[in-house]
């Protein structure tokens, strides 16, 4: 459960505005999806959550606790972080990946060896084969499981996942998408996912949460947005989308 | 508390008492020239051979000021000077014309002020003179200084950095006699004579006792308006080893007054020409004196003069424990330069404020002359050999670990710092884990090339008596000598090639493990 209010965050010395005044609710065990294009905060928001940045005014609270008076170290080991690319250590093999935060937690040795090996397969990866590579010999799809399955290893509450299959072909998309939903289905946990593609939104999410320019234009599910969209803005997106949809169609032979 | 403090100390102050009165090594000095070379192994030698003391010699030293700062902190106990460089260079006054007078005012004010004794004057007067080519001369009817001044023709001079600085050289010159060069050089004073006989310059400023003035048809030219001052040689010794070992003084007056101009150039054209070794030429001046110098010296004829490999075949053992010292001075300096500079990388990385200062002080640092570092540092630690030299070392390896170290830590991909700080690690462990291991090829680059640059200025060490292969770099040079350059040089660059290949071997290993 992650409660942000009146949160706004300025870079360059207040001439960049990242965040205006933002406030959102995830509840627990919901997909909460931040939509927006490129550059409207959306990343921001989620470093707030882990405590990579600190908002000039607003709180976050996480389980009811403000985060700013949590150790940001101990914070930081009880939420999952996946970026783009996964992120991983290019130096580290896939098993040392997996089990950075568990070592870190000072898990012993055969803990660590058991959830590396559930936790990898639970990604569709086969540990036998994949533990010893280094993520050089990864393909695109198979870092990002690699990426999702160091974020799970320590069984965090709290899933902060930013555009992590933006660099993806739509096929692996597709498949990674549907392991999210199936992990989710079998262990729910509150994820805050970010995306600016509204298909991946309207797919993965409970609930979408749409920024524009740093500010919150509407919140609610797919079809609420699509049904009652609150702003222009919003109403534009699925618009364009729907016209994109159809002019597909148009072209098909 | 205070008693047992005291006694300590008064235990402390006996030890170095009964240290310095039970000496039982004399340490001789010399400056990097051949005759110097000769003069303190003939003393050296002498010594030896008629004391129980013994001997270390720190020949080759990096000038006057290094060797009279040795002598006046006990780091030297014995080297060989001349008038006029004492006057104008430590005692800072303008140099008389008389010899005596001369000598009696170095000998008063080094007793009273420093505590070093000027044995009477071995007998030749080293002074500074100017010299041309025979056929310049001939062609111009040149004879005296006051000829070069009138004649004409511009006339490019070659002399040595000292002579170009100090009042008693070039700048009382070209005053007294109106003279005129353009461009001056400044030569390496044993190169100089082979520049001039190899038409690369026109004018030197030569030594009265150099060999290589006959044996290059050079002409010295007569200094009519008595320019130069006396530079009689004479050997300076601490007073106190002196008092302790009054049989130094007997053992060592044997010199007084038995080397003159003539004696002189014939004893360094047997090394700078004839190409005997220093140590020989020592022992037969000694054994026979010059009265037989005519069965020993440069009219026997010789042996074929040794190729480079006979002479590193024959020297190899020396060659070899110079080449060990060289590789320790260079595995000191680069070692001590990873442990600062490495922390030193981490600290301009990660704290911005400091960049600029400490970059700019690394910089700075490097652009100070070798042989000026090396006198610094001499004056700082009072000592001379292979601490002074080290942190020389230390000191110019420091910029290329420094600056690695931070390139390596910058070129990081930002979210690859992000993921290490996202997964919850503390700043020590993210540095641990993360970018010092991301960043080490960088980092051993900068260790490999501050290792090759240590390699050569390692041999300068020479200069301030910590020995390495510079030493027989100094000597070579000194006497215009290309074997005992290359003696030096050669496993010099091998090492720096070897060792360069040894660390990325090592890089190597490690990025495989
Ligand atoms: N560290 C930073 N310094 C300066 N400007 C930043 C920084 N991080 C983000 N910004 C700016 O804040 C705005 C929002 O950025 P971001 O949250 O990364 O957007 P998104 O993730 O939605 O693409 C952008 O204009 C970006 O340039
Ligand atoms: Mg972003």
């Amino acid at each position: 459960m992650i409660t942000i209010t009146d949160v706004s965050k300025s870079f360059d010395r207040g001439r960049t505005h990242a965040l205006r005044s933002v406030s959102i609710h995830a509840h627990a065990g919901e997909v909460l999806v931040l939509l927006g294009s490129s550059g409207c905060g959306k990343t921001t928001l989620l470093r707030m959550i882990n405590r990579l940045d600190s908002p000039d005014s607003g709180e976050v609270r996480l389980r009811d606790r403000d985060v700013c008076g949590m150790d940001p170290v101990a914070l930081r080991r009880s939420i999952g972080y996946v970026i783009q690319e996964g992120g991983l250590f290019p130096h580290m093999t896939v098993e040392r990946n997996v089990e950075i935060v568990p070592r870190l937690l000072g898990w012993n040795r055969d803990t660590r060896r058991a959830r590396t090996h559930e936790i990898l397969s639970l990604v569709g990866l086969s540990p036998d084969e994949f533990l010893p590579r280094r993520p050089a010999e990864l393909s695109g799809g198979q870092r990002q499981r690699v990426g999702i399955a160091r974020a799970l290893a320590a069984n965090p509450m709290t899933l902060l996942m930013d555009e992590p299959f933006g660099a993806l072909d739509a096929i692996t998309r597709d498949r990674l998408q549907d392991e999210i939903l199936s992990i989710q289905r079998s262990e729910p946990r509150t994820i805050v996912f970010v995306t600016h593609d509204l298909f991946e939104a309207v797919r993965l999410a409970d609930r979408i949460v749409v920024l524009h320019a740093g500010s919150v234009e509407q919140v609610g599910t797919a079809e609420q947005l699509l049904n009652h969209p609150a702003t222009p803005y919003v109403s534009s997106l699925f618009e364009r989308a729907t016209q994109q949809a159809t002019g597909l169609l148009e072209h098909a032979p | 508390m205070t008693v047992s403090r005291f006694t300590l100390v008064l235990f402390a102050c006996g030890m170095v008492l009964s240290r310095a009165s039970g000496q039982t090594t004399v340490r001789v000095g010399s400056k990097a020239f051949t005759e110097q070379y000769i003069l303190a192994e003939i003393v050296s030698q002498l010594i030896e051979r008629n004391t129980d003391l013994q001997v270390q010699r720190r020949f080759g030293l990096g000038g006057t000021d290094l060797c009279h700062a040795g002598l006046t902190s006990g780091e030297l106990d014995i080297y060989i000077e001349y008038t006029g460089t004492a006057i104008a260079s430590v005692l800072h006054e303008a140099p008389g014309a008389d010899r005596r007078a001369s000598f009696r005012r170095v000998a008063g004010e080094f007793r009273r002020r420093f505590g070093i004794e000027w044995l009477p004057p071995i007998g030749f007067n080293n002074t500074y003179s100017i010299a041309v080519r025979g056929d310049d001369a001939d062609a111009q009817g040149l004879s005296t200084i006051s000829d070069l001044a009138r004649a004409e023709g511009n006339r490019k001079a070659g002399f040595t950095s000292e002579f170009i600085e100090r009042p008693d050289g070039y700048p009382g010159l070209r005053d007294r006699y109106g003279l005129r060069f353009v461009p001056i050089v400044d030569l390496d004073p044993g190169l100089m004579y082979d520049a001039l006989a190899g038409d690369q310059v026109d004018v030197i400023c030569a030594f009265a006792t150099d060999a290589r003035i006959d044996a290059l048809g050079l002409r010295v030219l007569a200094d009519d308006l008595r320019y130069f001052p006396p530079y009689d040689a004479a050997i300076l010794v601490r007073a106190d080893l002196l008092r302790d070992h009054p049989e130094l003084r007997d053992v060592l007056a044997a010199l007084a007054g038995t080397i003159d101009d003539a004696d002189m150039r014939r004893l360094n054209g047997l090394v700078d020409i004839h190409r005997r070794e220093v140590a020989e030429v020592a022992i037969a001046w000694i054994e026979s004196g010059l009265d037989q110098y005519d069965t020993w010296g440069a009219a026997v004829p010789r042996e074929a003069p040794m190729s480079f490999w006979e002479l590193a075949v024959r020297r190899r053992a020396e060659l070899a424990r110079k080449a060990v010292r060289h590789l320790g001075l260079t595995a000191a300096g680069v070692l001590v330069a990873t442990a600062i500079g490495l922390p030193l990388g981490v600290l301009v990385h990660r704290v911005a404020a400091t960049r600029a200062p400490v970059l700019a002080l690394c910089e700075i640092v490097q652009t100070i002359p070798s042989l000026a570092m090396l006198a610094f540092l001499f004056a700082i630690y009072g000592l001379l050999g292979v601490l002074p030299a080290s942190t020389a070392l230390v000191l110019y390896a420091l910029l290329p670990v420094t600056l690695n170290t931070l390139t390596g830590l910058r070129q990081i991909p930002r979210d690859i710092r992000d993921a290490a700080t996202g997964m919850g690690m503390t700043p020590r462990q993210s540095l641990w884990l993360v970018e010092l291991p991301l960043a080490a090829p960088v980092i051993v680059a900068g260790v490999r090339a501050a290792t090759v640059l240590t390699v050569g200025i390692a041999t300068l060490s020479t200069y301030i008596g910590a020995g390495g292969l510079g030493d027989f770099i100094a000597r070579g040079l000194s006497r215009n000598d290309t074997r005992l350059t290359l003696l030096g040089a050669l496993p010099a660059a091998l090492m720096a090639v070897a060792l360069s290949l040894l660390i990325r071997f090592v890089e190597r290993t490690l990025i495989r493990s």
